[in-house]
């Protein structure tokens, strides 16, 4: 609907907005930025801030917090507990990370073939990935059930006797790297991509120069995927380090603490012992850790990550 | 003058339009509820009566036949209260209770009536979360202090005052169960609430079967689950301690606590009588094992009873729980109870509800619980409770120390964890008791002595 109006002749500052087109602009975006920004602060910045003023206090949840400075992060030095769920979640990182990247990179080889029902098969593999993490350490706990369990069934049926996984202290870290394998499906995506964005003529080229399958693996594809190695393994590190749901689930923690680990012992001490201003200061030093480690790797990815188009990395 | 024509509206006019108005639903979203006070002092009245006629409760653990009892009894209570309307909400079985819990304190918005369980009393006491009950116990008719049986005051006190009203107490672990044709196939005596563990080890090995030999019995003699209930109730038995009087010092390292958990641990490597608490998953627990003939006695408890009475493969009885070798019995004291939220609004209303509630046994048809109130231990004496092996509760619930919390208050959960995570060790033959016990002790000693 069109409407007239009259111009008038008073100076344009008077009749103007403050604000530019420029700063409209701006403020245009913010306002549709802000249904996210608002979410990052109430629900990430703003905890996070909460936690770090929680770590220098003695806070029960059912009481006021108490300021004690940093009495929980010295505290932690001589907490035997706090360096034992550090040790477990570091083996179960060192072994299961590596192991999955592994396997992931070993199944995407498989699936990079030009096979009948490719796409089936790859949503197979992919698929055990997107189940909830509750229900597979249930399916899981069954799997392993030392009596009727299929993986002693397995084991059984080439002359194995299968250990009690869960009830052991020996064996029930090594059941979870197992099961760890399960969420391969994710790499598996990962490294497909990076596969196949592989040049072929490089193939090519060094089967013409006489080289050997092995040969072109090691000297083609995997300087080429190595972005996407490295991404996994960062990823890999940060995503173990903050394994919880399978030991709350299947064992509790035991059998004698073997599967404690770090962010169980951070939840047991914030919602079963009244210690949350311990376990804020537990989820920083958490934080430091998964810093640390990744750092590293990216630090020493210079020697190893190759990206195509450039000086190597460094 | 100019006229000219103009748009009404223009697209920049409409994006941003648009943008002020998803913001402001953000906004929205993210605003808090109307505070209690904030509202107009006519809304107010009215939100204060609908309010106050609201009765909000947080049940954990239930089990079926359980909650069909609470229903009718809040059926009953509504219709006996017009106006009043009950909100319960329940949560199973697990460890999520008493996070759940803190976090409504913690929000602000915890029901006006909840379970309250030994040993968290006192630290939710201590942190102003719960209602004094002295001034209600003053005035109330039959439900005074006077009434509590001793363990209903020792473990819902705080400073001298009670801070939950129990309603009822499950000892635990009460009872052995045994599959009576196990038993009449061995020719074994009938158990009696007199057996000792000596008794309990003697038919345990008459009834445990091997018969291919494989290490693994087709029938076990006994089982029980580890955990701290039965390890404190073998402990006390045999007269021993987790801590010193004042609760200072961890006393486990002693004899009689560690050759208690050294006994029981025997039955499990040396006789291999009873199930590998390690092997239990596999069975779905000691409970569900005996109920499938696997294993021949049980030391269970009483929340067992709802699920055995529902199990129709075997023939099934329960005595008292063994005494130790000295004679001794000390139970672990499971004291179910409800707590008045010190933020409740309507506190009277509350009381009423949990008193009616203890006063009618409610949920006995379902979980025999030995009664809190000296009028109300004749009610405990019924055939059922006879059949139980119940009956000698009635004279020892008066007795003090009869049934026992470990003390150490908020601090039990986590001594708890040091103590089984060496028990574990124990009870799958890598470690004795008595070295178990020894390296526990000073964790205990310094977890007690951290403010």
């Amino acid at each position: 609907m069109m409407t007239t109006t009259q111009i008038s002749h008073l100076p344009a500052a008077r009749t103007r907005f403050w604000l530019t087109s420029r700063r409209r602009e701006a403020l245009m975006g913010y306002l549709f930025l802000s249904p996210w920004l608002l979410g990052f602060l109430i629900f990430l910045a703003g905890p996070m801030v909460a936690s770090l003023y929680f770590s220098l206090t003695e806070y029960a949840v059912v009481q006021p917090p108490r300021w004690i400075g940093l009495g929980n992060y010295a505290r932690m030095w001589g907490d035997d507990l706090f360096f034992h769920a550090l040790e477990v979640t570091a083996r179960y990182t060192v072994v299961s990370v590596p192991l999955g990247i592994v396997v992931a990179l070993g199944l995407a080889l498989l699936l990079n073939q030009r096979i009948m029902a490719l796409g089936i098969f790859r949503t197979i593999f992919y698929l055990p990935s997107l189940i909830s993490g509750v229900a597979v350490a249930i399916v899981f706990a069954w799997l392993f059930n030392a009596q009727f369990g299929v993986v002693n069934y397995f084991l059984s049926l080439v002359g194995v006797a299968g250990p009690n996984w869960l009830g052991s202290p020996r064996w029930a870290l090594w059941a979870f790297v197992l099961m760890s394998l399960w969420g391969v499906g994710g790499n598996i995506v990962i490294f497909l991509a990076a596969l196949q964005g592989v040049p072929r003529p490089l193939y090519e080229a060094a089967a013409l120069d006489g080289a050997t399958a092995w040969q072109r693996f090691w000297r083609i594809t995997l300087p080429m995927i190595s972005p996407a190695l490295l991404f996994t393994a960062i990823i890999g590190v940060i995503s173990s380090f903050q394994t919880f749901t399978q030991s709350y689930i299947m064992t509790g923690g035991g059998p004698a603490n073997a599967t404690l680990f770090y962010l169980l012992y951070l939840y047991k001490n914030a919602f079963s012992w009244f210690e949350m201003g311990y376990a804020s200061a537990l989820a920083w030093v958490l934080f430091l850790v998964i810093i640390i480690c990744t750092t590293l790797l990216l630090r020493t990815s210079a020697r190893w990550v190759y990206y195509e188009g450039g000086e190597r990395n460094g | 003058m100019i006229q000219q024509q103009v748009p009404g509206m223009s697209r920049r006019a409409l994006l941003k339009w648009l943008a002020v108005s998803s913001a402001g639903v953000a906004l929205a979203a993210c605003a808090p509820g109307v505070a209690p006070g904030t509202a107009s002092s006519a809304e107010s009245d009215a939100a204060a009566d609908v309010a106050a006629q609201e009765l909000k409760l947080l049940v954990c653990c239930y089990t079926g036949p359980e909650t069909e009892l609470r229903d009718a009894y809040n059926s009953e209570f509504m219709a006996a209260n017009p106006g009043v309307t009950i909100s319960m909400e329940l949560l199973p079985a697990g460890q999520n209770y008493f996070e759940k819990l803190q976090t409504l304190i913690a929000a602000g918005t915890v029901p006006d009536l909840f379970d309250m369980w030994e040993g968290y009393i006192q630290p939710y006491a201590r942190n102003g979360a719960l209602l004094n009950l002295d001034p209600l116990l003053e005035k109330d008719s039959e439900v005074t202090k006077a009434n509590l049986l001793p363990a209903a005051i020792d473990a819902a006190a705080y400073e001298g005052s009670i801070y939950a009203l129990s309603i009822g107490f499950m000892p635990g672990p009460i009872s052995l169960y045994y599959n009576v044709a196990h038993l009449e196939a061995a020719g074994l005596a009938t158990p009696s609430h007199d057996w000792t563990w000596d008794d309990v080890r003697a038919a345990a090995q008459a009834l445990t079967k091997d018969e291919n030999g494989d290490g693994n019995p087709e029938q076990w003699g006994l089982a029980f689950d580890l955990w701290f209930v039965p390890w404190l109730y073998w402990i006390w038995s045999n007269g021993g301690d987790v801590f010193n009087a004042d609760q200072t010092q961890s006393t486990i390292a002693e004899a009689p606590a560690a050759e208690a958990l050294q006994y029981w641990a025997d039955l499990v490597n040396v006789d291999k009588v009873a199930v590998p608490p390690s092997m239990l998953p596999a069975m779905q627990g000691s409970l569900n094992g005996f109920i499938t003939g696997a294993i021949s006695m049980y030391l269970g408890n009483t929340w067992d009873v709802g699920t055995l009475k529902e199990a129709t493969e075997i023939e099934w009885r329960a005595v008292l729980s063994p005494k130790a070798p000295s004679g001794g019995r000390t139970w672990y004291e499971h004291f179910w109870c409800w707590a008045i939220s010190s933020q409740s609004g309507q506190p009277d209303l509350a009381w009423q509800f949990a008193r009616e509630f203890v006063l009618q046994r409610v949920i006995d048809p379902a979980t025999p619980t030995v009664p809190p109130l000296q009028q109300l231990l004749t009610t405990f004496d019924t055939p059922t409770n006879a059949e139980l092996g119940y009956t000698p509760l009635i004279e020892l619930a008066t007795q003090p120390n009869q049934f026992r919390i470990p003390g150490s208050g908020d601090k039990w959960d986590k001594i708890s964890g040091l103590i089984q995570a060496e028990l574990d060790l124990v009870f799958i033959g890598e470690a004795t008791a008595a070295d178990a016990t020894a390296a526990a002790a000073p964790k205990i000693d310094e977890e007690l002595a951290r403010g």
